[in-house]
């Protein structure tokens, strides 16, 4: 039976990115956690009457650790920044389906800012046979570089709007490259903007290559009941994220929506 | 302290404990069942359903606001037959009582569903005549006392033995002239309030947050209308389900003072999935803590100055 669980906090540490790092003590949720890119639903304070999805970046078993990565962009999330050690979390989880993974499969992940971290656990839980595509706003936006480094065996290519990091443009051009020039992925697997996804999903089905992408909307009861975070896919019928996704097979996808 | 007894009537409907989770918080019931045994509540009223299947409104479909959340889910369901063949003998495996929501697009659909329901063995059909996101129908029947009628009428004539209660909109000048009509029209019980029109709007962009634009609020800020609305319904004497913003047991025996016979637990479930048993545990702390026989005991027994 699933259970809402107290999770304790055992370190927030804010990032040069300005984005925060947390880390859980999570009380049985993390041996529940069946691939990268699912999520906890966590309360988020008495003033906020939703709780706020968080993607985890990373997670041991045995340790019964979760690891979360988020930008205090709102109410909900400036207040989790605010928490100390020790305080305890509401958390459900975990949520949703995550990446489908093969554990020796050759992986290119693809992600776009604040869509960066859950592909981590994807480099660090899934298969380390990884090349990691990451896009920022800015050299100052770029976040968990040395970690994806250490994870990722077919190294890390980088992207920034400004040209201040890296390749100077979209993630798609460098996409693009890999698929073209280097060794045969088995998949894609894309977290990010919904128009960096539907370019990555658009390259990738030129090229032949299976993607997954992790999708975004405003949820309500994160388990499937309230039907609020619909997203079409490609027949054209609602689907939920929480539920059906976060991760769906782009091809299920109506990118036109 | 007393022990008290736990089980309500509702229109002739035995019901274990008071709280029931509200049509469209819970969806059927699966979801949440995964987290404790269904059996714990008094009811489930599920998810509204229409005639055919629905897909609901284009996305954003909710938004946060104090205390409260707007929605626009537009009624998306499976459709009543889909409901009837794998939805209904789901919940037949659990000793909790079914009460199933319906919208129509014109009288003659609620009859139909009403008939088909029936005869599936729900143990009671709450007629939506106000929910305030479809464009065809629905807040028309809930906002003019003739239209209510001669929906009650119609559900009533193909219910069968089967209790009907008719969900009343708050987005009225006066409730208690619907909720005559209904009464008059041969209503079972009433369930209120649906949810109230509302509206965020983002600054930066200009833009509703809602596709929709509008949406329904619910939620702890709604508490106050809906209690002083049972309040105000209750004096037509037919039992009452209570709902509007319920998440503990204090709001719950606040409806049931005002009139209600038991209330439903909606967007609270969305915050804690617990809730509906939370807001039963502590109704039966408060029924205890005041000496009653049964919770059934606070049901209009408000002193109003």
């Amino acid at each position: 039976m699933r259970v809402q669980t107290d999770c304790n906090v055992l370190e927030l540490t804010q990032l040069a990115s300005g984005g925060w790092t947390m880390t859980l003590e999570s009380h049985g949720i993390a041996e529940q956690i069946t691939a990268p890119g699912q999520f906890l639903h966590i309360r988020c304070g008495q003033g906020q009457l939703l709780r706020r999805p968080i993607s985890i970046c990373n997670w041991s078993a045995r340790r019964d650790l979760i690891r979360v990565v988020f930008e205090a962009r709102g109410e909900g999330t400036r207040w989790l920044s605010r928490r100390q050690v020790g305080d305890n979390l509401d958390v459900l989880g975990p949520l949703g389906n995550g990446f489908a993974m093969e554990e020796n499969g050759r992986y290119l992940l693809v992600g776009g800012g604040i869509g960066v971290p859950p592909l981590l656990g994807c480099a660090v839980q899934g298969s380390r046979n990884c090349t990691a595509v990451l896009g920022f706003r800015s050299a100052g936006h770029a976040m968990l570089l040395e970690e994806f480094g250490q994870a990722c065996l077919g190294g890390v290519r980088l992207a920034t709007d400004d040209g201040s990091l890296g390749h100077h443009g979209f993630v798609d051009t460098l996409v693009r490259h890999e698929l073209e020039q280097r060794q045969r992925y088995d998949g894609v697997l894309a977290c990010g903007p919904k128009p960096m996804l539907k370019s990555v999903a658009v390259v990738c089905r030129e090229k032949g290559v299976p993607c997954q992408v992790s999708m975004e909307e405003r949820m309500g009861c994160g388990v499937g009941a309230c039907l609020v975070c619909a997203c079409r896919n490609a027949q054209s019928h609602y689907v939920h994220v929480c539920q059906d996704g976060p991760v769906f097979p782009a091809e299920e996808v109506d990118w036109n929506e | 302290m007393s022990n008290p007894a736990m089980s309500v009537q509702l229109a002739g409907m035995e019901l274990k404990n008071p709280v029931v989770v509200a049509s469209g918080t819970f969806g059927f019931g699966r979801e949440y069942g995964q987290f404790y045994d269904l059996s714990e509540l008094g009811a489930i009223c599920v998810k509204g359903l229409t005639a055919a299947p629905r897909e609901g409104n284009p996305p954003p479909r909710i938004a946060e606001t104090p205390m409260g959340i707007l929605n626009s889910v537009g009624l998306q369901n499976p459709g009543v037959d889909a409901f009837i063949s794998t939805e209904l003998p789901f919940l037949h495996r659990y000793d909790v009582k079914v009460i199933a929501n319906i919208s129509g697009n014109t009288p003659e659909e609620y009859g139909e569903m009403c008939q088909k329901l029936s005869s599936a063995g729900v143990d009671m059909i709450e007629v939506n005549i106000s929910c305030p996101n479809v464009k065809a129908g629905g807040l028309a029947y809930g906002t003019r006392p003739d239209l209510a009628a001669e929906v009650t009428r119609m559900a009533k004539d193909h219910a069968g033995k089967i209790p009907v209660m008719v969900k009343l909109s708050p987005n009225v000048t006066d409730v208690t002239e619907i909720a005559r009509a209904v009464a008059d029209a041969g209503a079972d019980a009433l369930s209120l309030i649906n949810t109230l029109r509302g509206m965020r709007i983002d600054v930066s962009s200009r833009r509703p947050i809602l596709k929709m634009n509008t949406g329904g609020l619910s939620g702890p800020a709604v508490l106050p209308i809906a209690v002083r609305m049972v309040w105000e319904v209750a004096s037509i004497g037919l039992p009452i389900l209570g709902m509007g913003g319920v998440s503990d047991g204090d709001g719950a025996a606040q409806l049931m003072l005002a009139g209600a016979s038991a209330v439903a637990v909606g967007t609270a479930c969305f915050v804690d999935p617990y809730a509906p048993i939370k807001v039963r545990d502590e109704l039966r702390d408060i029924a205890a803590r005041q000496g009653l026989d049964g919770v059934s005991q606070l049901t209009g027994a408000l002193r109003p100055w």
